[in-house]
């Protein structure tokens, strides 16, 4: 059984994790060495142009798709909706997690206000259950 | 998906820039129209580039600063920035005793942050000041030409690998003294 499901290579998706484009998703295109790739969400697509990046700053995800070294942008683009990768990382419990916590993040304090309320709600009903016991 | 401006980290961006600087000696007597010599310096800005410019001048070509003329300066830019190249990377530098020719090999994906790892290495294994570094030549090797194993391992088509030990890097914002869980370093 290998222990490593999550490999550098070219075609992987990406977070990253630190610098002006944390919290975006990038595809590594080609490795430079054992601590650097260049990276490349297409920039419209995700806001991250084609540059070189340490691996330190990403967050492997578990999609790929086959790519060789050194892809072109067209090929890059083609591939991503192909694979559908962008969507099957947002629609995975790891990006569900990442959408919540941006949506709690924008929250305005009305629908601060509007959660405390159904939270008050929630836990009268837990309370009127206990106390039927 | 959140988008937004892209902006490259200018922790990212190489330190060294590559000049062409053109000039030449002093009109003398003896020699009305002096040879003009161009060259290609490294170094961190105009300033540093144009001062190495006339080291190696009087060094090489009897031609000093003063009275000597600048004839252009211009910043150089790689043609592929984001394609990945092996440079290699001849330099003549001086040791605490003696001064050695060294040819060195790098991946990067332009000549200056090349530049910018060779000074580094040479700082780290060998105690070399920058100013005792003369880089006599740096260019792009094709991957059949490289020498050194640290280059020809990244070759290949099918070249993988896992993240085998991740430090977690978080952003300075989410950084704290005390925190409940212990770091793992396991990535899938």
């Amino acid at each position: 059984m290998s222990m490593f499901k999550r490999f550098v290579e070219p075609g992987r998706l990406a977070l990253i994790t630190y610098g002006p484009c944390a919290g975006k998703l990038c595809t590594v295109t080609d490795i430079v060495d054992q601590k650097r790739v260049v990276v490349d969400g297409p920039e419209d697509i995700t806001g991250v142009r084609r540059h070189m990046m340490p691996i330190k700053r990403l967050s492997l995800t578990d999609f790929r798709f086959v790519a060789k070294r050194g892809i072109r942008e067209k090929v890059l683009r083609k591939g991503l909706e192909k694979s559908g990768n962008l969507n099957k990382f947002w629609e995975s419990s790891w990006g569900k997690k990442l959408k919540t916590q941006e949506a709690r993040k924008n929250m305005t304090d009305f629908e601060r206000f509007k959660v405390m309320c159904a939270k008050q709600k929630r836990s009268k009903e837990v309370k009127k259950s206990l106390k039927k016991k | 998906m959140v988008k937004g401006k892209f902006s490259i980290d200018p922790s990212l961006e190489a330190k060294m820039h590559q000049y062409q600087i053109v000039g030449r000696a002093a009109p003398t007597n003896k020699n009305p129209t002096p040879k003009i010599y161009r060259m290609r310096i490294f170094a961190r800005n105009v300033v540093l580039a144009k001062s190495r410019f006339w080291y190696f001048m009087k060094r090489l070509n009897k031609a000093k600063k003063s009275g000597g003329e600048l004839l252009s300066v211009n910043e150089l830019h790689d043609t592929s920035p984001t394609k990945v190249k092996n440079y290699g990377i001849w330099l003549r530098y001086d040791s605490r005793t003696n001064t050695h020719n060294m040819y060195k090999e790098y991946r990067n994906v332009n000549i200056n942050g090349a530049v910018g790892q060779l000074y580094q290495e040479m700082a780290g294994r060998h105690r070399a000041d920058p100013g005792s570094i003369q880089i006599i030549h740096a260019t792009t090797v094709p991957d059949d030409k490289c020498r050194r194993d640290h280059v020809l391992e990244m070759h290949g088509d099918r070249l993988k690998f896992p993240v085998v030990r991740k430090i977690p890097h978080a952003v300075k914002k989410l950084r704290t003294t005390f925190k409940a869980k212990r770091a793992s370093t396991f990535v899938r």
